[in-house]
């Protein structure tokens, strides 16, 4: 979630007044979205996609 | 009133999620929105869900939101069918140890080694496999078992085969480990020179640090660990310490924070992971046991919040919003390549015996492995996401958790809960900007 973009409603609006703040989210580039290389990466909690990532490795 | 939890939006998941002050938390992950609510806007589209038909301004607010993010909503990749690009193998060199770890998950400690013939075939195997299927590298972690460097000899051996492969194929390799860090200068030497990830084990000052990890001849461990952490710190490019917290040190999180800030600098990555009854954790009982889940959520966060004000990122594994994903890890599915020192081969690195995941052995005969396809399906199956998950706001951040923790009857679904819902908020409350 590199960028987070906050977009509160004009408070002139006061027909909108239930919805009280606005966020759009960017998460990490991931293997969800498309078929992607995942993380070449290990480590704990790095998180390596492809791999376990130690949790339980105590 | 009994709220919704989920309401789906154009095959999208919407999550419902109670809030503070009578506000919800409306969250689309795949649409990448987020919104604060009030209860009665909650109340409403609990009722009536999200269709065209509703004429309530406040909940066509809400549509036309999630239906301008359906021009960039994520779709979901099976992650069973991703074919990985790398070669994961994970070698268990030995079971055993220079440390006695109270809650050793290998219950490490036993002379049991990793025969020079099968050490060979698994890199053979392993460069092979990559060049035959154009991968774009061999990834080789020491993970499985006992502490990787206890026999010295091995371990440099094991490296210097693995430079030679890599020479041999010209094929690139990435090489990390996770360490107890108690060894002396040339060994740190020697280790930042060759890994290009390491991950440290070190609890917190002496008195955790000692108690949880003592030598294996019951002496300190504290001062010879901090020395390799300095160390790792100003000669490894990818270093993160790993703290598992038990009974003993959940209270005192942020206290190990400010600590390591003083001793250590910020220049790693702090992981705090809760201990989980498994391996000598469940028979050292009396000594040390799981944390409190509600205390390690109240003082993870007072930890992650010093942290930031210290310059030290904190983790914990499970509980990562940055990220959505459809299983929790891809070992099982891929599937990993993790060889214990017997020659079982497994999908997951703390299967040190392979009892659990094993789905091949080495063949000393025929110096080859041999695998068994049911198990592999097997394996894949376990990555199935619980019934219990479909409903609930975290299960694009945690995919029902990793499947060995259902595995041991251990269920840290408040955790995750409790911290993805602390993220949220802090985004909405714009005081989280990563």
């Amino acid at each position: 979630m590199n960028k987070v973009l906050m977009e509160q409603f004009p408070l002139n609006n006061v027909e909108i007044n239930e919805v009280l703040s606005n966020a759009t989210l960017d998460f990490e580039k991931n293997p969800i979205g498309d078929d992607t290389d995942g993380c070449p990466r290990y480590g704990c909690t790095c998180i390596a996609y492809e791999k376990c990532c130690g949790c339980l490795l105590q | 009133m009994e709220f919704k939890k989920y309401i789906p939006f154009n095959g999208h998941d919407v999550f419902l999620a109670p809030s503070s002050e009578n506000t919800f938390i409306l969250y689309a992950p795949t649409l990448k929105r987020l919104l604060r609510i009030t209860e009665r806007l909650a109340s409403r589209i609990s009722e009536t869900g999200l269709t065209e038909e509703i004429h309530d301004k406040d909940v066509q607010v809400v549509l036309s939101l999630l239906e301008k993010s359906l021009e960039n909503a994520i779709k979901p990749f099976p992650t069973h069918e991703r074919k990985s690009r790398f070669f994961h193998l994970a070698l268990g060199l030995t079971k055993n140890c220079t440390l006695g770890c109270l809650y050793c998950h290998a219950n490490a400690g036993a002379k049991e080694e990793m025969s020079d013939e099968l050490l060979n075939s698994a890199l053979h195997y392993a460069f092979e496999t990559a060049k035959q299927n154009e991968l774009k590298g061999v990834n080789i972690s020491f993970a499985v078992g006992g502490e990787p460097t206890t026999n010295w000899e091995l371990f440099t051996s094991c490296i210097q085969r693995i430079k030679d492969f890599e020479s041999r194929y010209s094929i690139p390799v990435h090489i990390s480990m996770t360490t107890n860090g108690y060894y002396g200068t040339n060994k740190k030497q020697f280790i930042a020179e060759n890994l290009h990830s390491v991950l440290l084990s070190l609890d917190g000052p002496p008195e955790i640090q000692n108690l949880h990890r003592p030598s294996i001849s019951g002496k300190e461990s504290y001062s010879t660990v901090r020395d390799s952490a300095l160390f790792f710190i100003k000669n490894v490019k990818s270093f993160a310490i790993r703290s598992t917290v038990s009974n003993h040190s959940v209270k005192k999180m942020p206290q190990i924070v400010e600590f390591f800030f003083k001793e250590l600098g910020n220049q790693y990555h702090l992981v705090f992971e809760p201990l989980v009854p498994l391996g000598r954790a469940t028979i050292n009982t009396l000594s040390v046991s799981e944390p409190s889940q509600h205390d390690f959520v109240n003082y993870y966060i007072q930890a992650k919040e010093l942290g930031k004000s210290l310059g030290i990122e904190i983790r914990t594994s499970a509980a990562n919003h940055k990220r959505l994903v459809t299983s929790f890890c891809g070992a099982m599915s891929i599937p990993s390549f993790t060889v214990t020192s017997k020659g079982i081969v497994t999908t997951c690195e703390r299967d040190s015996e392979g009892k659990d995941y094993g789905y091949g052995k080495y063949l000393p005969e025929s110096d080859n492995f041999v695998f068994d396809e049911e198990k592999i399906n097997y394996n894949k199956s376990l990555l199935s996401i619980p019934g219990k998950c479909k409903e609930c706001f975290c299960k694009w951040h945690c995919a029902g958790d990793c499947p060995d923790t259902r595995n041991i009857n251990y269920d840290r679904c408040f955790v995750n809960k409790r911290l993805i819902q602390y993220e949220l908020e802090s985004i909405l409350n714009g005081t989280n900007n990563k």
